[in-house]
């Protein structure tokens, strides 16, 4: 007996979060433009006509913005992030099993009902009625076909946002009419190659021989392959691996020129992957600074640099891995023309991260006591009245490197301040 | 049989449960025990269903009568029941609007709800949407 999974999404996730409290984004076209308002990465229907693609920067974008009037908003993760919570709430009532895929992507445990595409159906209306976010969701014996119907769902509107691909007499309908490069997990390389070999749709991937699979892309399309014959390869809840490494990186909105200003947001970032540290029970052994001009400013000079250190003793502690960062950021500050370079990019990385009970002992561990309470109490206060309530003087309050974010919207959910206002 | 240190908060239906501090003697159970009552928590008492719960900010005093001023801040229920004389978030024309949901013969419109000022009643349209429905209000008081 198959097991029935669902996959639940919301098409233009971030577009229909920013239009629950705004509803004169009703009907119009909308954009949201990834971190440091770069390039779009959600679109709205009506954006998706006017032919703006994904990822298209916004600078090459201007004139169709104005000439069409499209709504841009900068990405406003704290509200994003929010709703995609509570829509999890929702799923929670309809499937003793879920689990998060993506901000907007869940695959839920649907054995054990009966009519699923009414129960699919239910679901769809409640999340509508109750966050006010269209969700289509496909069903399937595979995570791979769930994905599959899920697309189709999206978009043909005759299956008013739910398809139950479980039937297989419906598989074999559906599956010649759907692209192979639509497949999750087939990217645009492995396309190439089979279409080079004459697979052109899920049907032909579906029948293909598992043998030649392997061959012309290696054991995750062999594994595609037995996902669309309805043999669930990738299971349910597969549990995550042990984290080896975090990075904390960020473009800054102007250009950084002194090291001290460089330094403030390596601070903020070194100070971040200690709290994420922390809040996982880690500590790192190694960690790396690294920084860079704007690559695509090829008339400006160009500099990277990057240094890494060992942390002797491991540790989670914000003092140590500043301190480390700053040893880094020095070593690798350029000599000479200093101040020629406009850096727009910083970045922290740990690695070799182990549970705190795991680290290694050294025979110099200096004892200090007061470490671990120092470190909680920072925790605690910035849980408590906010992120970056109390930072390390080198962070400094004035953040000029900070993400460019002209266009975002209110925290509508998580900030009084922030409130929709009804009149 | 044994008992066990509960070292971390316990979790139920996503509340962290307030442990009895008090040690448990497997003698005469203590008199107090009966008395000790959960930390009182209006904002639980408010929101019903957090999932469908958002608050909202008022500006104006079109809902005086029932008790919502300008300034309050509400809290807003996408799955509380839309039945008549509820107050309602409603969005017409694509402004959101806070106002009691009424109905005339076979048409609903929204009404105000403050006899000291005249505001229209705004009839419910095709395109009209109730966006949901007030749960509660709260508001403070100057303390200085």
């Amino acid at each position: 007996m198959k097991k029935p999974i669902a996959i639940s999404d919301s098409a233009n996730f971030y577009v229909s979060a920013e239009r629950i409290f705004d509803p004169t984004l009703k009907n119009v076209p909308v954009i949201v433009l990834s971190n440091n308002d770069g390039c779009a990465v959600a679109r709205s229907d009506e954006a998706k006509a006017l032919g703006i693609k994904m990822g298209e920067p916004l600078h090459l974008i201007r004139d169709k913005v104005a000439a069409h009037g499209i709504r841009v908003f900068s990405s406003n993760y704290t509200l994003y992030g929010d709703i995609s919570k509570r829509i999890v709430e929702v799923y929670e009532d309809f499937t003793p099993n879920v689990e998060i895929y993506s901000i907007d992507e869940c695959f839920l445990d649907f054995t054990g009902f009966k009519d699923r595409t009414a129960h699919a159906r239910a679901l769809r209306s409640e999340v509508l009625k109750r966050i006010g976010v269209p969700v289509r969701v496909g069903i399937a014996s595979s995570k791979t076909l769930a994905k599959c119907a899920n697309d189709v769902a999206k978009k043909n509107p005759i299956f008013a946002g739910v398809l139950d691909m479980m039937d297989e007499t419906l598989a074999d309908l559906i599956l010649p009419m759907v692209p192979v490069g639509d497949i999750w997990g087939v990217g645009r390389q492995t396309q190439k190659k089979l279409h080079g070999v004459g697979i052109y749709t899920a049907a032909d991937l579906r029948g293909m021989p598992l043998r030649q699979a392997r061959t012309v892309g290696t054991v995750v399309l062999e594994r595609t392959v037995l996902e669309l014959q309805g043999e669930p390869c990738l299971s349910f809840d597969e549990v995550e691996p042990q984290r080896k490494g975090m990075a904390v990186t960020r473009s800054a909105g102007t250009p950084m020129t002194d090291f001290d200003t460089l330094f403030q947001a390596i601070t903020a970032h070194a100070t971040r992957a200690a709290e994420k540290l922390r809040r996982h029970g880690l500590v790192a052994g190694t960690l790396t600074v690294f920084y860079h001009t704007n690559r695509h400013r090829q008339d400006r000079p160009q500099y990277s640099g990057s240094r890494s250190t060992r942390l002797m003793p491991m540790s989670s502690d914000t003092f140590d891995l500043v301190n480390a960062a700053r040893r880094c950021a020095q070593a690798a500050w350029p000599k000479g023309k200093v101040g020629s370079f406009g850096f727009t990019k910083a970045g922290v990385l740990l690695d070799d991260l182990v549970r705190f009970e795991d680290r290694p002992r050294t025979l110099f561990d200096v004892a200090r006591p007061k470490s671990a309470a120092l470190m909680s109490a920072l925790d605690r206060v910035n849980d408590r009245f906010g992120k970056k309530t109390m930072v390390l003087a080198s962070e400094r309050m004035k953040r000029p490197w900070q993400l460019r974010a002209d266009h975002r919207s209110p925290r509508y959910t998580t900030r009084l301040s922030d409130l929709p206002v009804v009149r | 049989m044994p008992v066990h240190r509960v070292e971390r908060p316990v979790v139920a239906n996503g509340f962290q449960m307030r442990l009895v501090t008090m040690p448990v003697s497997a003698g005469f159970p203590s008199p107090a025990g009966d008395d000790l009552e959960d930390e009182i928590d209006p904002m639980a008492w408010v929101v019903r269903h957090p999932a469908s719960t958002f608050w909202w900010r008022v500006e104006g005093d079109c809902l005086w009568d029932v008790g919502i001023r300008d300034g309050d801040i509400i809290a807003v229920d996408r799955a509380g029941k839309k039945r008549l004389g509820r107050a309602v978030l409603a969005v017409v024309e694509g402004a959101v609007t806070a106002k009691i949901l009424r109905k005339r013969g076979d048409q609903y419109y929204l009404a105000p709800a403050n006899s000291n000022e005249q505001f229209p009643d705004i009839e419910l349209t095709e395109d009209s949407e109730i966006w949901g429905v007030i749960a509660g209000v709260v508001r403070r008081y100057d303390l200085a």
